[in-house]
């Protein structure tokens, strides 16, 4: 059973990103480009019996945003940490986040080392 | 993955959103109050920030960021959409562009011009607001407030439950850790059940801390603000809250807006059932269709349109790097080249022994199915040309206004797919037309107003599916092609005699030609005697026809016709001798046996051979690619007549062998370049067959019979 961090974020910039910081955790990343996606991705994955470790999310996405993503994904799973990706200027977006079951939140842009650091502390 | 490589998914993404923007704002100048374009364009500036930044590129992160406050203030209403708003976002746009790819980045030139804009932007969102976005841009987070230590103490009691949120509460300690540094600790183990009563998915522990640190207060509550809701925590001293507006996420299409936008219900009556629905919860639909403002099937069209978007939004997909695909199809074109063979095999067989039978009847299913798996592996390189007529509104937006007329640019069939190539390969010529449209069709404003015409001209582009091929649409409603004038330019080259009469056809086959012009005067736009014969020699290169209409006073419709995919063809196959050679099947009018006296040599011309009336120029390929022939006369052997562009020639060969699917291998450069030959392929037998490139040829025919 293989376990994947999930990002989910509309730019490939930020997707890469992610990919490259925690590539020190050695936990495949797993890319969608939005809350739909990458539920359907995750559902995939846990039918081959695998599973996510973590998501990280972006708010502000076309399709599906980060929001509704997160209270989707509650619904089936309370433990699994997410994390909310976010701008400075959306600060009202951690709340939402927080009310729909996020477990994190890290600000754009963010230094890689300060990205492995909060998802270190999530899956110890 | 590295940093170097992140950096250019940045640039390939940061290309995207520049072209998008730039689509979406001249739709913006079309349709000033449309929210959702407004919102789009919020987003993608939004967007670039974000992935900007983490590049590390500052100047266009903070750049961006302006431009989203001034976009976040045009979606809110504070500042409405005027075309110099419009100019000064296409202008930081262009800005950002030339930092990223061209020479100009970081220079004092590219930072003045940088200035002038932000300026700009100043007048509109204004200073005060300039000030506070100043502040956090250095660096784009809050900075620590220097010197002076803060102290809190911290009371923290979470909930039993939680772990239920992905939470761990030794996590959020040492978040804390980081803001600064722990003076006491005290761990309260009084809920802790016995080991044997102990739910390890709850948590009995809280603590009360104190701690020591140069943030200010904001962010010890950002450590928490998590957690605040569903567990007792309480900072001492400290008393905030979160500050932010409601922002409204852009929404998929509603049913009113559908039927709103094909104009079957005002916006007066929309409110009205708005208002309707707010207070009694009916379906939208049904209130409509209740109140007798549409009719039953408008509503479900609306709905299926509606629904139509939805699995548009849904659509899920991977990005794949062509080279696979072409991988994949070279592969495929092995299978068909084995495929024959095996035919070929079994055509030799008897069909009276059951093997023989048995053996094509798979043959016959597996052609099938190789049928299917190429047009699979064909759709995945399909795209669709949406995207590639986007981009020139931003062109015909400019271009108009250098001009002085007011155009409006109509896409229709933005869903047709193409083979990626040859989107690639048609966005210049189609430029060129386009261009064409804007000088040469479509009159300044008081013309088209004296003719009765309404004073904004239109330029369509439109792309549809036909029997296979993919038809591309170029119309302007301007004043058509002036006949008397390329008559007379056409005299003047010495393409025409002064009393020759030509058709209709015929004099417009002449802005095809080289060098020809009817513009009156050069400028920088277009009119310099190169263009229309271009875009034919590059619609040709890509095996397509193009072909123009136009109506004095009315317009011109310029209609290029493409095959669907490049690299597999219906071919004919024709021997010359013991060769065989492959002719596309899209440029064959017909195939005849002439007579003796249809055959004549015509002086400076060459031979002729009569076809249907005219007579088109006969091309002996055993003698022009230098090989025996079984007939060297022309009404012992087959002519086929091929067309390419408006100019018809005749092609002797041998025989006929029959038609078939050809995977096109492209000759490298160990075989001398050859205009008349574009490729070769690989048949059944394993012979190879050369393909003759009917653009090239007819062009060398034509210059070997100028110069006789």
């Amino acid at each position: 059973m293989g376990k994947y961090i999930m990002v989910v974020d509309d730019s490939p910039t930020i997707r890469v990103s992610v990919e490259f910081a925690l590539k020190a955790t050695g936990i495949p990343v797993e890319q969608a480009e939005n809350g739909a996606e990458a539920l359907k991705k995750i559902k995939a994955l846990t039918e081959k019996g695998d599973a996510i470790a973590m998501g990280i999310i972006d708010v502000n996405m076309p399709q599906m945003d980060g929001i509704t993503f997160i209270k989707n994904f509650r619904k089936d799973d309370k433990f699994t940490p997410l994390i909310v990706l976010t701008t400075e200027s959306e600060e009202h977006k951690i709340q939402e986040g927080k009310d729909a079951g996020a477990s994190g939140w890290i600000v754009k842009p963010f230094q890689p080392a300060e990205l492995l650091g909060v998802v270190q502390r999530f899956i110890r | 993955m590295s940093e170097s490589a992140i950096k250019e998914v940045f640039i390939s993404e940061a290309k995207e959103i520049i072209e998008k923007l730039e689509s979406d704002l001249v739709q913006l100048e079309e349709n000033e109050g449309d929210q959702e374009i407004v919102n789009r364009i919020f987003r993608s500036f939004h967007t670039l920030k974000g992935s900007s930044g983490i590049v590390g590129l500052t100047s266009i992160y903070n750049f961006s960021h302006k431009l989203e406050n001034l976009l976040d203030r045009v979606r809110s209403g504070d500042i409405a959409v005027d075309n110099s708003l419009i100019d000064l976002i296409l202008g930081s746009i262009d800005w950002i562009r030339d930092e990223l790819f061209t020479e100009k980045a970081d220079t004092d030139e590219s930072k003045s011009a940088m200035n002038a804009l932000q300026q700009r932007i100043l007048e509109y969102t204004g200073e005060e607001k300039a000030v506070e976005a100043g502040e956090e841009e250095e660096t784009g987070r809050a900075k620590p407030k220097a010197g002076v230590y803060n102290y809190f103490r911290i009371k923290a009691r979470f909930a039993d439950d939680v772990f239920e949120t992905g939470i761990d509460p030794l996590m959020i300690i040492e978040d804390l850790l980081t803001v600064g540094t722990l003076l006491t600790k005290n761990v309260d183990r009084e809920q802790l059940p016995a080991l044997d009563a102990m739910n390890p998915e709850r948590c009995y522990l809280s603590w009360d801390l104190i701690i020591k640190t140069l943030e200010p207060v904001d962010k010890i509550n950002d450590v928490f603000m998590f957690v605040r809701d569903r567990n007792s925590i309480t900072i001492e001293d400290v008393t905030a809250s979160f500050s932010g507006r409601g922002r409204e996420l852009p929404q998929e299409k509603r049913i009113g807006e559908i039927l709103l936008e094909k104009g079957i219900i005002s916006e007066a009556e929309l409110d009205a059932v708005l208002k309707y629905h707010d207070s009694h919860k009916t379906k939208i639909g049904d209130i409509i269709v209740k109140k007798g403002l549409a009719s039953e099937k408008d509503v479900k069209d609306a709905l299926e349109e509606q629904e139509k978007l939805k699995k548009k939004i849904e659509l899920n997909t991977v990005r794949v790097d062509t080279n696979r695909l072409d991988n994949i199809l070279n592969l495929l074109g092995e299978i068909v080249i084995g495929q024959s063979s095996l035919n070929r095999i079994a055509d030799e067989l008897d069909d009276d022994k059951d093997t023989g039978f048995q053996l094509k009847n798979a043959l016959y299913g597996l052609d099938r199915i190789t049928r299917e798996f190429q047009e699979q592996i064909m759709s995945i390189r399909m795209i669709p040309i949406g995207p590639s007529f986007e981009q020139f509104r931003r062109f015909v937006r400019d271009s108009a206004h250098e001009r002085g007329k007011d155009i409006k640019l109509v896409i229709e069939g933005g869903d047709t797919e193409l083979d990626k190539t040859v989107i690639e390969k048609i966005s210049d010529p189609l430029k060129h037309m386009i261009r064409n449209a804007i000088d040469h069709g479509i009159e300044v404003p008081e013309e088209r107003e004296a003719a009765g015409k309404a004073a904004a001209g239109l330029v369509t582009l439109r792309a549809y599916h036909q029997e296979g091929n993919v038809f591309i649409e170029v119309l302007d409603d301007g004043r058509g092609v002036n006949l008397a004038k390329v008559r007379s330019r056409a005299v003047e080259r010495g393409l025409l005699k002064e009393d020759e009469e030509a058709s209709r056809e015929r004099l417009l086959s002449y802005l095809f030609h080289p060098g020809f012009s009817t513009a009156d005067r050069v400028d920088d736009l277009s009119g310099r005697g190169v263009g229309m014969d271009v875009v034919k020699t590059n619609i040709e290169e890509l095996r397509g026809t193009v072909e123009l209409k136009s109506e004095e006073g009315k317009g011109t419709t310029i209609r290029i016709k493409l095959p669907l995919t490049l690299a597999i063809i219906d071919g004919m196959l024709v021997s010359i001798g013991r060769n065989i050679y492959i002719i596309p099947l899209l440029s064959i009018v017909e195939s005849m046996q002439p007579k003796q006296e249809d055959v004549k040599t015509v002086e400076g011309k060459g031979e002729m051979i009569s076809f249907r009336g005219e007579f088109v120029s006969l091309a002996r390929l055993y003698d022009l690619f230098e090989i025996d022939a079984r007939h060297k006369n022309p009404w012992e052997g087959l002519v086929i007549v091929v067309e390419s562009a408006n100019t018809r020639i005749g092609l002797l060969v041998d025989d006929l062998l029959g038609q078939q699917q050809i995977v096109i291998k492209s000759l490298d450069n160990y075989i001398t370049r050859s205009r008349s030959i574009s490729g070769a392929a690989i048949l059944g037998d394993g012979k190879v067959a050369l393909i003759v490139d009917i653009h090239g040829l007819v062009e060398d025919i034509m210059d070997i019979n100028s110069a006789r």
